[in-house]
């Protein structure tokens, strides 16, 4: 099933009635109304004291914050956003905002590869609220573990290792010790079996591998 | 988001792509506690630094938030388990009715190597509304016991005292809330001012070093500005090595001068 993102915000109705709520509808004639005609509804009215008296605490859907869809467009007409996405730059997140929101923004993560930073910016159903270049650095998006699998998986070490079984890959965020080339790299594990592991590092600057590690790689150095 | 009022707490809580379990806004006899809290990711570094680290999201296969009643409170449980045979990571956050809450990671494992060759980095990020802000003032516990003021945003290593060594307290309301580090995290808490970059970020966003590093998150985002009359936001990072796995870590909560419970079989908050 194809992944959907929709940020829906649920808030609270304090005296919320279905059979008479705040906002009607308008092609709705009546309200209070049991076409039932259940016990004291016999004539299938409810009485407004007894609806009243039903009133409760209830939660409510509203679709207020933007769909990614919609929060990627925003970003794109922005005047610093826009021209970083023309010239390369990835959208690697969307998400609701968090605590201190009213639920009806996103925060939408930038990677400004030929500037070799991070922006995240706030969004609402009106544009970018705010944005910020970042020294964080956010974790891949879905886009890009796919594009660093593609790559580990053309590589012949990768499969002289594989030997036409399965990858299994986990793909992470990975900072190449030492690298000061500002690219934003991926870590391949290729995982056949449950003790077999190559790991195959990706620069996903240039879509390319560079190095391909065993997992005596991973601690070399350690009783030096 | 889904809400759990229960326990003297009001606790929404959602999942998040980017960091797993998120709790927030989060109320305590209806006075606001927390903004949000969450685990924005986790680090792992192997012996030698030859290559790594690593970062990880915090993914599962379900997305499933479950909850669990326990004695005096309840818990809300997520499993990070994508990472398979390699790693997994169970995430617990727990409410009391008496006001004290807590962030857990339960770390398996095992990892790449089961020799003790990598160490662990949980960052949890706590985004506390003690009164509103900007009134929060950072204290710490001197030695001799009293509540000392923090001039300035930074870093604090954990004195392991097992008691509460950190407090944010809003001096207009008389209000505050007290941490204490996880006995065996080699923990350590920095506490910041809040700046949209820093909120907007914790969606996680990492760094290259290990948190608490100068070239990593928290420390990326500290000014030097003042931690008085303030509006803080904590960063508690357990720094737990692999040759003792599986382990839990995490900071642990109290409340002071908030609303008391009514006496107990007088409400049913269940």
């Amino acid at each position: 099933m194809p992944e959907r993102d929709v940020y829906p915000t649920i808030e609270s109705s304090l005296d919320h009635s279905p059979v008479d709520p705040e906002e009607k509808d308008a092609s709705r004639k009546h309200y209070l109304r049991d076409c039932m005609r259940k016990q004291r509804h016999e004539d299938r009215s409810i009485a407004l004291s007894e609806a009243d008296a039903d009133r409760s605490r209830r939660h409510v859907t509203r679709r207020k914050a933007p769909t990614k869809a919609e929060a990627i467009r925003l970003a794109r007409g922005h005047s610093t956003l826009g021209p970083v996405l023309e010239s390369g730059g990835e959208v690697v997140l969307v998400e609701p905002e968090r605590g201190r929101g009213r639920g009806d923004r996103v925060i939408v993560g930038v990677h400004d590869h030929e500037g070799a930073r991070s922006l995240v910016a706030l969004v609402d159903r009106n544009g970018v609220v705010g944005v910020h270049a970042t020294p964080a650095q956010f974790q891949l998006s879905q886009q890009e573990r796919a594009a660093a699998e593609e790559l580990a998986a053309a590589d012949e070490r990768a499969k002289s290792f594989l030997r036409r079984r399965r990858m299994n890959p986990l793909t992470r965020l990975y900072f190449p010790p030492g690298d000061r080339s500002g690219h934003r790299h991926a870590i391949v594990f290729l995982r056949p079996t449950s003790s077999e592991r190559r790991y195959v590092v990706v620069d996903l600057t240039e879509a390319r591998v560079v190095d391909a590690l065993d997992e005596a790689d991973l601690t070399r150095g350690a009783d030096a | 988001m889904p809400t759990i009022s229960a326990h003297n707490w009001s606790v929404e809580y959602r999942w998040s792509v980017s960091s797993g379990l998120v709790v927030g806004p989060c109320e305590y006899m209806g006075v606001r506690v927390l903004h949000d809290a969450a685990v924005p990711f986790v680090y792992v570094n192997y012996a030698g630094d030859a290559f790594g680290p690593f970062t990880d999201e915090l993914r599962s296969t379900s997305r499933r938030i479950e909850r669990r009643e326990i004695m005096q409170g309840f818990d809300l449980k997520a499993s990070y388990d994508l990472y398979s045979d390699d790693y997994l990571y169970e995430h617990v956050i727990r409410f009391h009715d008496d006001g004290q809450f807590a962030s857990r990671i339960v770390i398996q494992g095992p990892g790449e190597e089961n020799q003790g060759k990598h160490v662990y980095h949980i960052p949890f990020r706590i985004d506390l509304d003690v009164g509103g802000s900007p009134h929060d003032s950072f204290q710490r516990r001197a030695t001799s016991g009293r509540w000392t003021d923090v001039a300035r945003e930074g870093g604090h290593k954990a004195a392991a005292t097992r008691g509460y060594e950190w407090r944010v307290v809003d001096r207009t309301q008389d209000r505050g809330i007290v941490v204490r580090p996880g006995r065996f995290d080699d923990g350590e808490l920095w506490a910041l001012a809040y700046k949209d970059v820093e909120g907007w970020s914790a969606a996680g966003g990492t760094g290259e070093g290990i948190p608490g590093s100068p070239e990593s998150v928290p420390a990326v985002y500290d000014n030097n500005e003042s931690m008085q009359d303030a509006d803080v936001v904590l960063w508690y990072i357990a720094h737990v090595p692999s040759a003792e796995l599986p382990r839990a870590c995490g900071p642990w909560f109290a409340l002071d001068g908030y609303p008391e419970p009514p006496p107990m079989g007088d409400d049913d908050h269940h």
